[in-house]
């Protein structure tokens, strides 16, 4: 029950502060938003520093970490406003893959902690909305393997990637076989087109059409638990992961809001004298720590395996800190005034990706609603039948 | 959070006893008390707290040397979440959370083996003299006057908002010693026998129909000058050392548990209003979800604070964070509890009793959903309002 940061922890929270302060400036990430790009040599770092591997399990060469490590390196992450996509390769592609033991998957799991490669999470298609069940791509055996068809949208990194983790039902499984399964295919190959698209806050998402893609039969993962199962486990990491960036958005927009408040005048005085704009901040604190307090709840339970804990956590997470992180957002604007809109400052620019991981994977009304289902079935549960 | 999945193996060994003792010892005609959702009466806490006591437990806060447990604020916390989730009276505070420690710090001997074992028996119930009509969240104004005449303080003066006064046989109070200089530096901390010639206690009713605040009145009380805590003119800093220790189970993490399973068991009792029962209008059910995560992020905000989390934010702020939190909370799960009751709600059955047999006649547990809502009002004003806990956030952060 101790909230502290292990030394380890501490010493990855550290290198990264100091990564960013040096290397990963405003003005450096302005002109990798222009070229639609991510930074190559602050991917090298990461992996250089084990970062890439931190949560990937110990035989397939990770560190073995949990979601707690996960949210210490988000949290940095949100701060320095990466845009590195660690979250689409390695929390939701990475986890993923690590769940097959075939050696190949294996060998392709070390190239993306050494930062040889990238993959992303193609699962979402255009109508899922934040259904994770509802995706129709079709896998077809054929003599020589397998081909899909199908659209998918919102990879997060997918434009990113060299690798597509794909999922699709089979049309008519052999017996044995469930109907979700996951299919590794090479981003380029014949079949497969991909439109790299970018977010307000320049972070990637990619759509892929798969036309009659074809994979040999090595490109099926096989998993211990169901395809479905493990992709549910690992939206909720994902979204654990996203919590804690969001905490990284909010630190930051509260301290640069602070320190405007100790500095800007106006009317011959300070205006953190004015007691409206101080209970604002204070306001924005308080909302800060019930978010990081949900945040490390998410971290906590986002491992389990049974899916009703981590909806708990996980869900209940994602729907305070999306209001949470709406509140800070704006709060940080307004109080900013004018600068606060503007391209030059970057008060605006975490404003945007906070609003973005609302987006992603689940916005507060999905996740509340996930929450409350699950309100409803213990109440009903722990009520007498009707007679 | 599930509890379990958090506590170390010694933890759960001690949750499982504090429950078993509880279980074994809450009185019968009490706990049905408590499922009936009906008022305690000051003779309910006296028992209950001599129960405590026999056992060893009165102090829960309490180092051992004075007849305390001596139990870290973890042990202290799933004990008061046990008791409440059990219903038991509510620990009275002024005697043992708040006079109790000063006296310990600052107190003399005399003082400490006079009044310490008293608290513990609740033989002496004690009263907070600090709020004046004209000094309320600006306490340092106070006016209440207390002037030195021989071997005895001669005190004038008005106290406000003070809470079960009339229970109470003895009553702490900052009196002004001195008009000159900063208005903290003439404060004095002074303990008053409630049974002094010249005290008048006068309910205050509030609005959810019950007397829980008194006005206090001084007219020339003669008390002793050996119950001056520590030096005279330094009361301010005694009150500072109290109000770290008001704040230990500042955001009452157990209560609103107790409320929330409370309210979830309405849901799933009472109807709704499309044929289903409650729990199935999506409205109120997403009402319900909002508090539950509410009271989520408070529990661990609460652990975060007791189990002394580095991250700066929360160790500076964090009481005054957690005040602002838990009354909201209180205030949520009150304000969902009303709307369980639907057009219940608007029906005061204390000003009706012989309507028992009338055809809407709730339970006793739903009616006290009413009360609660108009009493809860008070959470985000004593103990530091919101805005002044926004200011101390404010200050603390030095914007």
């Amino acid at each position: 029950m101790d909230f502290n940061l292990t030394q380890e922890q501490e010493g990855v929270r550290e290198a990264l502060v100091r990564y960013v302060r040096r290397h990963y400036g405003f003005e450096h990430r302005r002109a990798l938003e222009r070229e639609r790009a991510y930074c190559p040599e602050a991917w090298r770092f990461l992996a250089e520093m084990g970062i890439l591997g931190v949560a990937l399990p110990e035989e397939a060469g990770g560190l073995g970490g949990s979601s707690r490590d996960v949210m210490v390196v988000m949290e940095e992450i949100g701060d320095g406003l990466m845009l590195e996509p660690y979250l689409g390769a390695v929390v939701l592609a990475g986890n993923l893959l690590a769940c097959s033991d075939s050696g190949s998957h294996r060998h392709l799991l070390g190239e993306l902690m050494s930062g040889g490669a990238t993959m992303a999470l193609a699962h979402f298609e255009p109508d899922s909305r934040y259904d994770a069940e509802r995706f129709a791509t079709r896998a077809t055996h054929t003599g020589k393997g397998w081909t899909l068809t199908g659209d998918k949208s919102f990879i997060v990194g997918g434009g990113y990637a060299d690798w597509l983790l794909v999922s699709a039902r089979i049309e008519e499984p052999a017996a044995g076989l469930d109907r979700e399964q996951l299919f590794l295919v090479a981003s380029g190959a014949p079949g497969v087109t991909r439109y790299s698209r970018q977010a307000h806050d320049g972070t990637n998402f990619a759509e892929v059409r798969l036309d009659r893609a074809m994979v040999p039969d090595e490109a099926r993962l096989r998993l211990k638990a169901p395809a479905l199962a493990a992709i549910h486990k690992v939206l909720d990491q994902g979204t654990a992961a996203l919590c804690g960036e969001a905490i990284g958005c909010m630190r930051a927009l509260l301290r640069q809001t602070m320190e405007h408040l100790r500095t800007r005048h106006q009317f011959g005085a300070r205006l953190g004298a004015q007691q409206a704009l101080r209970h604002r901040v204070a306001e924005m604190a308080i909302e800060l720590e019930k978010a990081r307090s949900m945040a490390l709840l998410a971290a906590r339970y986002a491992d389990s395996d049974h899916a009703c804990v981590r909806i708990r956590a996980v869900s209940g997470a994602k729907a305070v800190i999306g209001e949470a992180a709406r509140f800070v957002g704006q709060q940080a604007v307004q109080l900013h005034g004018g600068m606060g809109l503007t391209e030059e400052l970057n008060i605006g620019h975490y404003f945007k990706r906070l609003t973005v991981i609302e987006a992603t994977l689940g916005d507060t009304d999905y996740h509340l609603s996930r929450v409350a289902a699950g309100l409803r079935d213990e109440i009903k549960a722990a009520s007498p039948p009707p007679p | 959070m599930d509890m379990d999945l958090e506590l170390s193996d010694e933890l759960r060994a001690f949750r499982d006893e504090v429950r078993a003792f509880i279980a074994g010892n809450f009185p019968e005609d009490l706990r049905r008390k408590a499922e009936a959702g009906l008022p305690w009466e000051r003779d309910d806490h006296v028992r209950w707290q001599r129960i405590l006591h026999r056992h060893g437990w009165g102090g829960p806060g309490w180092p051992v040397e004075y007849g305390g447990t001596g139990w870290d604020p973890l042990r202290r916390f799933l004990f008061d979440t046990e008791c409440a989730l059990a219903g038991t009276p509510r620990e009275i505070p002024f005697g043992l959370n708040m006079v109790a420690p000063v006296i310990m710090r600052y107190g003399t001997e005399k003082q400490k083996s006079f009044f310490l074992p008293r608290i513990l028996s609740l033989e002496h119930w004690w009263a907070q003299g600090y709020s004046e009509p004209g000094a309320g969240s600006d306490l340092a104004s106070l006016k209440t006057s207390a002037v030195l005449d021989g071997e005895h303080y001669v005190v004038n003066g008005q106290k406000i908002w003070t809470t079960l006064a009339h229970h109470a046989n003895w009553i702490f109070c900052l009196v002004r010693t001195r008009t000159s200089g900063k208005p903290q530096a003439g404060i004095s901390f002074l303990l008053i026998d409630m049974a002094s010639p010249g005290i008048e206690v006068r309910p205050i009713p509030t609005i959810d129909g019950e007397h829980e605040l008194n006005e206090v009145w001084f007219r020339d009380v003669r008390v002793p000058r050996e119950n001056l805590i520590g030096e005279e003119n330094e009361g301010w800093t005694y009150a500072k050392y109290l109000l770290q220790h008001e704040r230990s189970d500042i955001a009452r993490v157990g209560r609103a548990q107790a409320a929330m399973s409370r309210l979830k068991s309405a849901a799933g009792r009472y109807p709704g209003n499309y044929g289903g029962k409650l729990v199935d209008d999506p409205l109120f059910l997403s009402r319900l979800a909002r508090a539950e995560l509410a009271l989520q992020a408070l529990e661990v905000l609460n652990l975060r604070v007791l189990s002394g989390d580095r991250d700066v934010a929360v160790s500076d702020i964090g009481a005054s964070v957690l005040k602002v939190v838990g009354s909201e909370v209180h205030q949520q799960l009150s304000e969902v509890s009303l709307l369980a009751i639907g057009p219940h709600g608007a029906l005061d059955s204390r000003r009706d009793s012989e309507a028992r047999d009338a055809p809407g006649w709730r339970m006793p547990s739903d009616d006290g959903f009413t009360p609660t809502y108009f009493n809860m009002r008070k959470t985000t004003i004593y103990g530091g309002s919101t805005e002044i806990q926004k200011n101390i956030i404010a200050k603390v952060l030095d914007i």
